[in-house]
C-alpha cells in the first residue's frame, strides 16, 4: 500500500494545535521566546523542544535508532588537571593569538569558562579546543584546569584499525584534528543578532534596555523576521543608528525620531530599513548643519511618501530607482556607495522638488 | 500591473483563496482554475479583486499570507493559498492592511470576474492606470 509522504507543514500545524500561543517553527529557528508563553514562568522542558525539532526535521533526517548510551561509560572523561599536564601539539591546533587572549582577558568571568577539550596520549593532555581559554585561566592564576578529554588508553586496537590506522597515537591525532575542525569550522553557528539582542535585553543589559525602550515607545517590537505588523528586525543597523550621539553625547535621539516618523506615517508596517535609517541620518545631518526640522516636516514628508508611493517598501524601492535613473541618465560626480545614502539623497531631492517649505542639508547627488 | 484576488470556496465552506496575477496572465489563471470544473456547474470566479503596481501587490500578498499564518492549510502544492477564515474576516484584514501600510492597491467594483469578463476589466483598469 502506498503510504502518505511526510508533510512537514501538516505535522507542524498538528503540533501547534496543542498550544494556546502559536509560534514559528522553521529550519533556521523555532521561536522559543514565543513558545515559552505557553509555560508557567516561561521555562520550557527540553523534551518539548526535542519534539518540535523532530517535526521540523522530519523522519528522514532522524538518526538511526541507537542503543541507549551513558557517556560516563565511554572514552571521553572529565578531570581537573595541573598546568604542567597540559600541552599543545600544533598538528591539530591553530596558532595562538595574544590579542584574542587579551580580548578574553578583558571580558573574563570565571562563571563563563567553557571546558577546554583535549586528547590524552601518554599522560599528556593535548588541547584540541579551548587553548585560549586555558591560557586565559592561567593568567587569572588558576591552579587547576577543567578538561574534557578523550582517553586514548580506552580506545581499542580494533577501533584504531577500523578507522584505517595502525598506530594509536596517529589515530588520536587524526581524531583531535577532525574534532577541532568540527567544533570551530564545520558546525560553528554564529549567534543571530536577534538572539543576541534578546539575551541582552532579557538579562537587563543597560544599553539594550535603553534601545528597546525607544523601540517600544515608538510602537515597534524586536523580531527575527519582518513578517509581522510593527516588527523591527534590523537589529545590527538599529544598534549603529541608536549609537549615533548628539553634541551632548545623548544616544538614541535620531533613532527615536526616525522610528516615530515611520510609525506615524505607516501605522502597521514593519520597520523598513532604508526608510528609517536615511531619515535618522537626515535628522542628524540637519542638526549638525544647523537646520531645524520641525514636526510639520515629518507630517508633510510622510504624506508625500504615502501619496506618491504608498507603502514603505515601495517608498525605498522607488527612491532607489529614482537615484539609479538619474545616475544612468546624467551621472553623478561622486556617486553614493551605499543604499542608505542613495535614499538619503533621493529624499532631499524629492522634498525640494515637491514641498521645499524649509531648507534641508544639501544632497551630495542632486537632480 | 497586477491583480490581487479572493476566490470563495465553490462548495461554500468558510475558505477563501488569496492570490495574485499579472494583468497579462489573469485570463490564463482563471482558465486554469476553470479546468477543474465543468462550466455548466461552476464558473471559476475572482469574487473580489484589487489592482496596483507590481511591487505593492506582491508586498500586500506577502503581508497577508504572513498575517493569516496557520489559518492557511499547509498541504503543499495547490493548497497553500487557501485561507480557512470567513470572507468578511479576510476582507476586514485586507482593508486594514491596505490602510495601515498605505499600499497603493485599490479595490475593483465588481460582482466577480470570470474567463468571460476578465479581459474587459483589464482593459478598463489599463485605462485608469494611464
Amino acid at each position: 500500500m502506498k503510504t502518505k509522504p511526510y508533510n512537514r507543514l501538516v505535522e507542524i500545524d498538528k503540533y501547534l494545535s496543542k498550544f494556546t500561543v502559536s509560534f514559528e517553527m522553521k529550519d533556521d529557528a523555532i521561536d522559543t521566546r514565543t513558545m515559552a508563553d505557553n509555560y508557567e514562568n516561561g521555562i520550557i522542558p527540553l523534551a518539548d523542544i526535542a519534539d518540535a525539532i523532530d517535526i521540523v526535521l522530519g523522519p528522514q533526517k532522524h538518526p538511526q535508532e541507537k542503543d541507549p548510551f551513558d557517556p560516563r561509560t565511554g572514552v571521553v572523561k572529565f578531570d581537573y588537571v595541573g598546568w604542567e599536564q597540559l600541552f599543545l601539539w600544533p598538528r591539530f591546533q591553530r596558532d595562538v593569538a595574544p590579542n584574542h587572549l587579551y580580548k578574553i582577558q578583558q571580558d573574563f568571568d570565571p562563571t563563563c569558562v567553557i571546558v577546554p577539550t583535549a586528547i590524552k596520549i601518554d599522560s599528556k593532555y593535548m588541547l584540541w579546543d579551548g587553548h585560549h581559554t586555558a591560557q586565559a585561566m592561567k593568567r587569572q592564576n588558576y591552579t587547576k584546569f577543567p578538561v574534557w578529554y578523550i582517553d586514548t588508553d580506552l580506545i581499542t586496537d580494533d577501533e584504531v584499525s577500523d578507522a584505517g590506522f595502525d598506530d594509536k597515537v596517529e589515530y588520536g591525532v587524526w581524531l583531535a584534528g577532525q574534532n577541532m575542525i568540527r567544533i570551530n569550522s564545520r558546525n560553528k553557528r554564529t549567534l543571530h543578532p536577534y538572539d543576541e539582542y534578546m539575551i541582552l535585553l532579557e538579562t537587563k543589559d543597560t544599553h539594550t534596555v535603553h534601545m528597546n525602550n525607544i523601540l517600544t515607545s515608538a510602537g515597534f517590537y524586536p523580531k527575527r523576521n519582518p513578517n509581522t505588523n510593527n516588527a523591527f528586525s534590523q537589529i545590527k543597523s538599529g544598534q549603529v543608528i541608536f549609537d549615533m550621539a548628539d553634541d551632548y553625547g545623548v544616544k538614541g535621539k535620531y533613532f527615536k525620531r526616525a522610528l516615530k516618523f515611520h510609525k506615524q506615517t505607516w501605522d502597521l508596517a514593519p520597520a523598513e530599513l532604508e526608510v528609517w535609517r536615511p531619515m535618522a541620518l537626515l535628522y542628524k545631518e540637519a542638526e549638525v548643519q544647523g537646520f531645524a526640522l520641525d514636526e510639520e516636516f515629518d507630517k508633510e514628508l510622510g504624506d508625500l511618501f504615502v501619496k506618491k508611493f504608498g507603502d514603505p517598501n515601495t517608498v525605498q524601492q522607488s527612491l532607489k530607482d529614482e537615484y539609479y535613473n538619474e545616475l544612468h541618465t546624467n551621472g553623478f560626480k561622486e556617486p553614493r556607495d551605499h543604499d542608505q545614502w542613495r535614499v538619503y539623497d533621493a529624499i532631499i531631492n524629492l522634498y525640494n522638488k515637491n514641498i521645499k517649505r524649509i531648507q534641508l542639508p544639501t544632497a551630495l547627488c542632486r537632480w | 500591473m497586477k491583480l490581487l484576488y479572493l476566490m470563495r470556496d465553490p462548495f461554500g465552506s468558510d475558505a477563501n483563496k488569496i492570490g495574485i496575477t499579472s494583468f497579462r496572465s489573469a485570463k490564463v489563471r482563471l482558465g486554469t482554475y476553470q479546468n477543474s470544473f465543468p462550466g455548466k456547474s461552476h464558473l471559476a470566479t475572482f469574487n473580489r479583486v484589487w489592482y496596483g503596481e507590481d511591487n505593492p501587490v506582491k508586498e500586500l500578498e506577502k503581508t497577508l499570507k504572513n498575517q493569516f499564518g496557520y489559518a492557511i492549510q499547509f498541504e503543499g502544492r495547490g493548497f497553500t493559498e487557501w485561507v480557512y477564515e470567513k470572507e468578511e474576516t479576510i476582507l476586514k484584514q485586507i482593508n486594514e492592511t491596505i490602510a495601515g501600510y498605505h499600499y497603493h492597491v485599490f479595490p475593483v467594483n465588481t460582482d466577480g470576474e470570470n474567463v468571460y469578463t476578465i479581459e474587459e476589466l483589464i482593459k478598463r483598469l489599463e485605462k485608469v492606470d494611464t
